[in-house]
């Protein structure tokens, strides 16, 4: 405005001007600025501008680098880049991270209200900022020292009343206290004047709430709704609030005042209800007369001057209080009286008993007058929904006259504002056909379709919703929304809402689900246990408890916590039995109380389960072989239990309890022999058992060498065979401990094998093998363990622990660096059956290969690329528990379709790419943002590396890396995946340069100098992995980091090449780039 | 209509200010209506056609509209006529008693590094440095720091001007703040640190892209991206989104 002013007086009174500059001169003087200031300015000012687009990050960088120190500073700065750059929602989420105690707080607030609430056409920026920016800044301690003096009031008060308003929406009476709060701070005593008041947004929005709330009750009543009733007492008390929140100068008391009669007429008292309305008419209409001649308005036209006259809420109450009136005598079969004589409107008679005609008057005078006034709509659509039809209906009655100006969308959306959306949906077919008459703008074509897929949805016409959908998507795609700060397309945003109230709809559905199926199931417990008391004889009160000590059972087995409230259930039943005095000394009781054993070691009382396991073998003991099969369980699991708690020494030992079991099955006063098929089966089960123990015990005490012997193996791979005295040194170390291990290992082994061909069917035998395997591994034996694992696969194919055998299989082929046999295992493997981690586990090992290089031939790269795809599909299958699997859930599309790409299906993968992005912009949580549009970002990027022959490809290829890994260094450090991203680009630069030099000879030699200062800073020979990366990826990026250096160095000619060819060989002795290293290539 | 009334009540208020306040060193404080150099001393005009004059020594603060000479001089500086800014030189001594010496004698330092006699421009500001504050005290002050800064970089002694630069300067005066940003730029150009440079200038481009330094910023920035060898050197940025405050 100042300069304006300046130029202006300069041109009209050239005399002036000095005049004018000391002015703008001085009133620039006071204005004290920091650096910060400055810079928060330009870094704002920098991202608006297109022409420094290229340039942003980088110069945003080094503006950074000055505050390091001040997380608080940064955040704000990256806030305002947020804002700037047109991401809300990321500037959001920057200033919503400073936290109340840090020394930038005050300022970032004011800033970031000041930057959200700027205005735009009258629309504020980011209204949900605003409200959270103030939100934040009342929450904090500073508040309370704020004063209307303070440099950033104005800001803050702005902001409170839009945080005032967006509370009021859904938390009134947390409103009503911030109102109060912040009055009592900046206003003083009640009642002083209030010229800093969030009331002026406050009484109206209780007049306005109070309207919405008349509005549904009258709705409610006009449709009938089954089970409707008007609670008077509510309805009086909101009309005395909202009564009371209005001052008494407020124009709106008059409006009050027709509300007040609609209110009257719900009540019953419609008669009372027109003498109010006719003894405020005149008044009324005296009112709109002055409003119409005075002269300020002279100039405004008459729709908006009619828009706030007391008149129209008159016609609309006098409308709605008649046809109440007009209702209630229908409903008594007075039909006649209420329609009367009708005349087309608007010359209706007035005499008694044409309430009807009446009421329809003056709906059409409210919807033909006042064109713009709030009871329009409804007006309209009492009119021609509820009185036409009735007009229509009513023998000897003509139709009610055409309401002018009213289009059926208007209708449409009365309809949906009172929630009756079935009706809106018929309106439909009308809407788009005046939509086709009206040649109707796209946008407001947009806003309709939307509003239609809501009330679908809300009308359980879900086909319906997604077939509206598709119609915005397709024919309306650029329709926006201009109230949305993103200026969002309605399809966007319909498609946002419908997934938003799909996913609840489908967690309330899952919860309703899961509530009755735990209803019935405890409705069935309760009637189980009933039958433990009523039923008249022991098998079936024992049946019953069986029944519910099978569900706890098969609840354990499940893991699933509710397992514990059926043992307790159980428990009780069993109880019941035992403790009845006619079945207590029955059979029935004493297999009771050995279920009930069962429950107390599962509850964790592991002395009451062995008392009652005792006390049952000296009940059973003499019986039949029943009741010895029975006693040798019990010897079984009093020793079972022993072990796994470890007994070995003291009263109760485990040696006991084993030869205590084996005295008595080896008795042949037992007669074994008479055991039924099912009952040897498990015999012998429970003697292999047994007879593991000792197995388990030496398999134990090999634990402590196995594990040193392991360790000590990594640390002399570490070490190169170069570095011969270490080497040896730390070989010897593997070597005696091996010579110590193995003789053992062996001796174990074979234990392992007797025992397994002693109990071939035991069903142990798989856990064996893969023990026996592991141990032969670790022993060094690596063909024995292959063979032990092979065994397994073939003999268990489908046993559980044959997915173990093979994934060891899998390893071993990895670590011999075969990754096409690796993965060819892999792939054999059933991904269903594994768990999430192993397919995640698997997809990890393999990423990095599935890419085709000198390293791997095709073929293998292509098992690679279709394992990666197989367990990435199978996870993508498994359900989406939370947010960290739903980042899992996006590595794995990522992978699969960058998998895809290398097997020669592009489309498909980029097609994936492709909805990846759109799926991640239509993610408004920030938390399930996918981290992996920078990878597919990144692998465009590495398509322009791989594709590139010229050096203008080269250029492009590592521009854009550099682009994308500035970006990616800006991302907040809890980025997932952040550091691997960084590093790739990196990498991919050394492969941009490393392919440059193959391609362009010494042409290349910038771009490899290039590429080899990235190289140089990735490759960290002291460093470590940073928090959050595992060793194997960091092991990646320094072994192929170096890798690149050394190929770099070679081809520019530098000695150095040749001291890191060694260092290589000695970190990295595995790696697949070592055979590229013989010999170095020449210099260029 | 309503808008015309404005302007002429501002007329109103403009021409009803004071447009001289002197304050003395004795700590009285004259209102005037015109200041004009009279024998070395200067004379303020005062309402009711009397007048009073002072000597350096009795002035402590003189507040007024900047003058036109200095306005010449700034002019000249910016179209790169730097023999004519030098030629102004008793111009600009007039200045000393009118509250803006130090502004002008930043120029006058500036113009003589630009034709390569940084010593002369030193001589210059030490001249001004204690000559008669302003309106606002402590930028005068700062321009003559700014400009021994400059100076001092012209003649390679940068470790001086970065301790002042870098250290010494973190609040200013909004006017001054697009001589802060391009004494910083020229610092780190010496330096080598050519995207600093850059980045230091592009501040004044954007930050006050209607004042004549910003045009000069993007001369300089066109020679660091020549320097570079970015390939939009040789044309200047045009900076299409760039507003004033």
């Amino acid at each position: 405005m100042l300069s304006f002013t300046n130029s202006f007086l300069r041109r009209q009174f050239p005399v002036l001007a000095l005049a004018s500059l000391a002015f703008s001169s001085l009133a620039l003087h006071a204005e004290e600025v920091t650096d910060e200031d400055t810079d928060l300015s330009f870094a704002e000012r920098l991202c608006e501008n297109k022409v420094l687009e290229p340039e942003q990050n980088s110069l945003i960088k080094i503006l950074k680098q000055k505050y390091t120190a001040k997380p608080g500073f940064i955040a704000m700065l990256e806030g305002a880049i947020g804002y700037a750059q047109g991401n809300p929602g990321k500037g959001r989420e920057r200033f919503i991270s400073i936290p109340s105690d840090d020394p930038y707080f005050q300022k970032a607030m004011a800033k970031w209200l000041s930057i959200a609430g700027e205005k735009n056409n009258e629309e504020i920026r980011d209204l949900n900022g605003v409200a959270m920016a103030a939100e934040k800044y009342w929450k904090s301690p500073f508040h309370v020292n704020l004063k209307v003096e303070d440099k950033d009031f104005k800001v803050i008060y702005e902001g409170m009343k839009i945080y005032y308003a967006s509370l009021k929406r859904d938390k009134l009476a947390e409103a009503k206290k911030l109102a109060a709060d912040w009055e009592k701070q900046f206003i003083g005593p009640a009642g002083a004047a209030c010229e800093y008041s969030l009331a002026d947004v406050g009484p109206l929005a209780t007049y306005s709430d109070f309207v919405d709330y008349l509005d549904k009750i009258e709705s409610d009543f006009f449709t009938n709704k089954k089970g409707f009733k008007i609670n008077s007492k509510e309805l009086e008390a909101r009309l005395k609030e909202a009564s009371s929140s209005l001052a008494n100068e407020s124009p709106y008391k008059d409006w009050m005042e027709s509300e007040k009669a609609r209110v009257l007429a719900l009540l019953g008292k419609e008669d009372e209800a027109l003498k109010l309305l006719d003894r405020r008419e005149a008044n009324f209409k005296a009112m709109e007369e002055g409003m119409l001649k005075d002269k300020d308005n002279e100039k405004i036209p008459k729709d908006q001057i009619l828009y706030s006259s007391p008149m129209a809420p008159f016609y609309y109450a006098k409308g709605a209080v008649l046809q109440i009136k007009a209702w209630k005598l229908i409903a008594q079969g007075k039909q006649q009286e209420a329609v009367g004589l009708l005349f087309n409107l608007p010359d209706a008679s007035g005499k008694p008993g044409a309430t009807f005609a009446m009421a329809a008057t003056n709906y059409y005078v409210c919807v033909a007058k006042y064109k713009l006034a709030r009871c329009r709509d409804n007006a309209a659509w009492r009119y021609e929904i509820e009185l036409q039809p009735v007009a229509k209906t009513a023998s000897r009655v003509a139709p009610l006259k055409a309401l002018p100006g009213v289009e059926t969308k208007d209708l449409f959306e009365a309809a949906y504002n009172q929630k009756l959306y079935a009706e809106a949906l018929a309106l439909d077919p009308k809407v788009r056909a005046e939509f086709v008459a009206l040649k109707t703008d796209v946008n407001t074509i947009g806003q309709y379709l939307w509003l239609l897929a809501t009330a679908a949805f809300e009308s359980r016409k879900y086909t319906l919703a997604d077939q509206v959908l598709k119609e915005l998507k397709a024919k309306y795609p650029t329709a926006k929304n201009p109230r949305e700060p993103a200026s969002k397309t309605y399809a966007e945003l319909c498609e946002s809402m419908l997934n938003g109230k799909a996913t609840k709809l489908i967690k309330e559905l899952e919860a309703e689900i899961a509530k009755k199926a735990d209803a019935a199931k405890t409705k069935e417990i309760e009637e189980l246990q009933v039958f433990v008391v009523v039923a008249d004889n022991a098998q079936t009160r024992l049946y019953a408890a069986m029944t519910i000590y099978l569900d706890f059972e098969a609840l354990r087995n499940k893991r699933d916590p509710s397992a514990k409230v059926r043992a307790k259930d159980a428990m009780d039943a069993f109880n019941k039995l035992i403790k009845d005095p006619k079945y207590a000394s029955g059979p029935e009781a004493l297999i009771a109380l050995y279920y009930t054993a069962e429950l107390h070691a599962f509850g964790g009382d592991t002395d009451k389960a062995e008392e009652i396991w005792q006390l049952y073998f000296i009940k059973e003991s003499g019986l039949d072989i029943k009741g010895r099969f029975l006693k040798l369980c019990c010897l079984s699991k009093i020793a079972n239990q022993r072990s796994r708690l470890g007994l070995f020494e003291g009263p109760k030992t485990v040696d006991m309890a084993v030869s205590e079991y084996w005295k008595f099955r080896k008795d042949g006063n037992n007669k074994w022999e008479e055991m039924s098929s099912d009952q040897a089966k498990s015999a012998i089960n429970m003697d292999a058992n047994i007879a593991a123990f000792s197995l388990d015990k030496t398999l134990k005490n090999l634990d402590i060498p196995r594990k040193t012997l392991v360790e000590k193996r990594k640390e002399r791979n570490k070490i190169s065979e170069d570095d011969k005295l270490g080497h040896e040194a730390a070989a010897k170390v593997v070597r005696d401990l091996e010579r110590d291990f193995q003789p053992k290992a062996k001796e174990v082994s074979e234990l392992i094998e007797g025992w397994c061909t002693t109990y071939p069917e035991a069903d142990r035998v798989p856990h064996f093998r893969l023990k026996q395997g592991k141990l032969l591994l670790d022993a060094g034996d690596i063909n024995s363990a292959r063979s032990k694992f092979e065994l397994l696969k073939s003999k268990f194919p489908n046993h559980e622990v044959t997915k173990a055998a093979a994934m060891a299989v899998v390893e071993l082929h990895l670590e011999a660096g075969e990754r096409g046999d690796a993965a060819r295992e892999a792939l054999a493997i059933d991904v269903k059956t594994l768990p999430d981690q192993t397919l995640l586990f698997l997809c990890r090992k393999f990423r990095f290969i599935t890419k085709p290089d000198e390293s791997i031939s095709a073929a293998d790269a292509k098992s690679c690329c279709e394992l990666v795809i197989k367990v990435c599909t199978e996870f993508l299958t498994r359900p989406v528990a939370d947010d960290a699997a739903k980042i899992q859930a996006n590595g794995c599309k990522f992978e699969a379709a960058r998998a895809q790409f290398y097997t020669g299906e592009e489309a498909k993968a980029l097609a994936s790419f492709e909805q990846m992005l759109k799926d991640n912009d239509a993610e408004k949580d920030l938390k399930k943002k996918s981290p992996y549009v920078y990878d597919i970002r990144l692998m465009k990027a590495e398509i322009l590396v791989n594709t590139a022959k010229t050096m203008e490809d080269f250029n492009a290829a590592i521009s854009e890396l550099r682009k994308l890994k500035d970006e990616v260094n800006q991302l907040p450090a809890k980025f997932p995946n952040k550091n691997i991203l960084a590093m790739t680009c990196q990498l991919f630069i050394g492969e941009a340069g490393y392919r440059a030099a193959r391609a362009l000879g010494a042409a290349a030699i910038p771009l490899i100098k290039l590429a080899n200062a990235e190289c140089y800073n990735l490759y960290q020979p002291k460093g470590r992995a940073p928090e959050g990366m595992e060793a194997d990826d960091w092991d990646h990026f320094q072994s192929e980091a170096l890798f690149y250096q050394i190929m770099f160095n070679a081809y520019l000619g530098r000695p150095v090449a040749e001291d890191q060819k060694k260092e290589f060989i000695k970190r990295y002795p595995t790696s697949p780039r070592r055979k590229l290293l013989n010999p170095l290539p020449q210099a260029l | 209509m309503k808008s015309i009334l404005a302007i002429l009540l501002m007329f109103v208020t403009l021409t009803g200010m004071a447009q001289v306040t002197v304050k003395t060193t004795t700590g009285e404080t004259i209102e005037g209506l015109e200041a004009t150099l009279d024998a070395g001393r200067l004379k303020i005009k005062l309402d009711g056609g009397s007048a009073r004059s002072f000597d350096t020594k009795a002035l402590k603060q003189v507040i007024m509209s900047e003058p036109a000479d200095l306005n010449n001089i700034r002019r000249l500086f910016y179209a790169g006529k730097y023999p004519e800014v030098l030629a102004l030189k008793p111009k600009a001594d007039a200045l000393k008693l009118m509250g803006w010496g130090k502004f002008a004698a930043y120029y006058l330092a500036r113009a003589c590094i630009a034709i390569g006699k940084a010593e002369e421009g030193r001589r210059f500001l030490r001249e001004y440095e204690n000559c008669v504050e302003g309106a606002n005290i402590g930028a005068g002050s700062l321009m003559i720091k700014l400009g021994l800064a400059e100076t001092d970089i012209a003649m390679g002694k940068t470790t001086e001007a970065e301790i002042f630069l870098l250290n010494g300067t973190s609040k200013y005066d909004v006017s001054v703040r697009k001589y802060v940003a391009v004494a910083r730029a020229h610092l780190y150009f010496a330096q080598g640190k050519f995207e600093n440079a850059k980045l230091e200038h592009l501040k004044v481009a954007l930050c006050d892209s209607q004042d004549l330094e910003a045009h000069l910023s993007l001369r300089e920035i066109d020679a660091i991206l020549k320097k570079l060898q970015d390939p939009r050197g040789g044309t200047p940025l045009k900076l299409s989104s760039s507003t004033n405050d």
